[in-house]
């Protein structure tokens, strides 16, 4: 529990330091005559957080006073001085600048951004979208990978010297390489050699299909190794009565070793979901729109990359904690009583 | 009943069993002792195909198990019952189920069939009330008769025990014991690696010593134990008499 309160405080001191800049030009200062300057606002991004949708009306201050006008409004001011001119609306960031004016007209803009806070409620909801691909991705590719990784766990342990080594060659060269190579090889460099061989041009298929392609192999490889270590994990004697009673190898693989591998193996079956809700965030770079190609596509857009990845990061945090807590609590119950 | 002809074993350049010979007669209870390492489980494990020999030859009622190319192995190891010192009870299935799994996958018989068998056996064991506990709710000496069970409802021809009671407290020695002389004296063939002399004299009919992957010398358990000709087989005595 305490350490929720410290998520908690981190996060929260994060909002604190997130800077809430503002941009605009300085005009000239002097001059004797008054000047004429119309206020205007913008509201950046201009979502309206208020009911209804539509924007807040900004508040106009001038020396710390309300005027009681909301943007665009015309003041006169006198020369000489400086002033300080600020607009408030809620949701957003307030925007000082302290000017004095040279005589004439002037335009000013004053432009409010929404706050840190309103920022993350505002991209949170394409944020979950993002989310929803990661896990939706996610899900398939171990539900993929542990049928892969049952049947090449089981590869690697039964007696076959043929089965052994294409069992693993594939583990060895999946869990030797790099998931963002593979993810490459396989949508960019398999397709210009499958057209070299069938003799026509390269097919590219949809990212989606390079994506549950390449990381259901992937956690296959993985999970492959989980199911060969719980399979190992099994007293030799077990196999051993198994085959004295008469049973096959299969037999005694089916209703004797593998229903006991099965509970052993489901706590780090959770960590390797949970490693690939995590990993499978590098299929961004093949443009699927998940959680973290959303956060590249959302900075590019509003150039607040502080708010962006922190709003990343807890979501994520969000999706993997949970499993962490499970598995830490399976893995407690599994030490108890097998 | 069994017979055993020149009977090799090695582990890649570790040579187990170097020559062993002998036969075991219908109804027979062998039983085996020796030194630690002298290949005694070895032997055993042979005898159920559980390992592969390296070379010599194992009939079984006269037909040779160790010709590859006429046997399956599952079908003699139906035909041979094997107990282990760590009894090695399926944990994952009741009592009953860890005896029913095997008549029905192997033999085909219907569920009622093979739980009518289990609970005979049960019975036999004296531990029908403990057919739906699981493995881990029973003391050591039960799990083993229940093992014996298990291994009894294949029906064997005979059976093999390697050291069935040495990885029991001592209260519990006496009723795995009991089960195994009820079951020398219905007939069955045994053969018994142990150190319980009490046992080898009052049901064994042969003791065979093994030394160094050799038999080293065998005959009736009251020869053996009182008048022991080898060298070796009085130094092992001497020692496990002692504790
Ligand atoms: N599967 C195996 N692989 C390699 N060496 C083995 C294996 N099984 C047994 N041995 C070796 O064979 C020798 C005899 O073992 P074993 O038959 O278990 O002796 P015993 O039952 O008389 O104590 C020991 O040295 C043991 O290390
Ligand atoms: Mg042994």
């Amino acid at each position: 529990m305490k350490r929720w309160i410290l998520w908690g405080l981190i996060i929260g001191c994060l909002f604190l330091v997130v800077p809430a800049g503002a941009d605009g030009q300085t005009p000239d200062a002097g001059g004797q005559e008054k000047a004429v300057v119309t206020v205007t606002t913008k509201l950046v991004p201009d979502v309206g957080l208020e009911r209804g949708g539509k924007s807040p009306a900004v508040e106009i201050f001038i020396d710390g006073k309300p005027t009681g006008f909301t943007a665009p409004h015309t003041f006169v001011l006198n020369p000489g001085q400086r002033y300080e001119l600020r607009g408030k609306a809620r949701g957003y960031t307030d925007d000082f600048r302290e000017i004095s004016f040279a005589p004439g007209e002037h335009n000013f803009q004053l432009s409010l951004r929404l706050n840190s806070f309103s920022f993350i409620l505002y991209v949170f909801p394409a944020l979950l979208w993002g989310a929803l691909l990661t896990l939706g991705l996610t899900v398939v590719a171990v539900f993929n990978g542990i049928i892969i990784g049952t049947l090449v766990g089981i590869g690697r342990v039964i007696k076959s010297k043929v089965v052994n080594l294409i069992a693993g060659f594939y583990t060895d060269f999946i869990r030797g390489t790099p998931l963002l190579v593979q993810i490459f090889m396989f949508h960019f460099g398999l397709p210009p050699l499958l057209g070299l061989l069938t003799g026509t041009d390269a097919v590219y298929v949809p990212a989606i299909i390079s994506a549950i392609v390449t990381l259901s192999i992937n956690s296959g490889a993985y999970v492959a190794e989980i199911v060969r270590a719980g399979i190992q994990s099994i007293d030799r004697g077990q196999m051993e009565a198994a085959r004295s009673l008469g049973l096959t190898y299969r037999q005694a693989l089916r209703h004797v070793i593998l229903p006991q591998a099965f509970k052993r193996v489901i706590p780090p079956l959770g960590n390797e979901f949970i490693a690939m809700l995590k990993d499978s965030s590098l299929v961004s770079v093949i443009a699927m729109e998940e959680l973290v190609r959303t956060g590249q596509l959302l900075q590019g857009r509003f150039y607040r990359s502080t708010e962006i990845w922190l709003a990343v990061a807890i979501i994520f945090l969000c999706m993997t904690l949970p499993f962490t807590r499970l598995v830490a609590m399976l893995e407690r119950r599994m030490k108890t009583g097998d | 009943m069994i017979k055993v002809v020149d009977l090799h074993k090695k582990f890649h350049r570790l040579h187990v069993l170097k020559g062993v010979s002998t036969e075991i007669a219908q109804g027979e209870v062998v039983c085996v002792i020796g030194p630690s390492g002298s290949g005694k489980s070895t032997f055993l494990r042979c005898l159920n195909l559980l390992e592969e020999p390296s070379a010599g030859q194992i009939f079984i009622e006269g037909v040779e198990v160790t010709d590859h190319k006429t046997i399956d192995v599952n079908e003699v190891r139906a035909e041979v019952g094997m107990v282990f010192q760590k009894f090695n009870l399926f944990p994952h299935k009741t009592v009953l189920e860890n005896i029913k799994m095997a008549p029905m996958l192997v033999r085909g018989l219907s569920a009622e069939e093979a739980e009518e068998r289990a609970y005979q056996l049960l019975e036999r064991v004296g531990l029908r009330s403990k057919a739906d506990a699981y493995p881990d709710q029973l003391s050591g000496g039960q799990q083993q008769r229940v093992a014996i069970a298990r291994a009894l409802a294949m029906r064997p021809k005979a059976m093999l025990f390697d050291e069935p009671t040495s990885a029991l407290d001592p209260e519990m020695i006496q009723e795995v014991l009991d089960v195994m002389k009820g079951l020398a004296r219905d007939g069955m063939t045994m053969v018994v690696v142990t150190h319980e002399m009490g046992f080898a004299r009052e049901v064994g009919d042969r003791v065979l010593f093994m030394d160094d992957g050799l038999i080293v010398e065998e005959g009736p358990p009251e020869q053996i134990f009182t008048n022991p000709q080898n060298e070796r087989t009085k130094a092992f005595l001497g020692k496990i008499l002692k504790l």
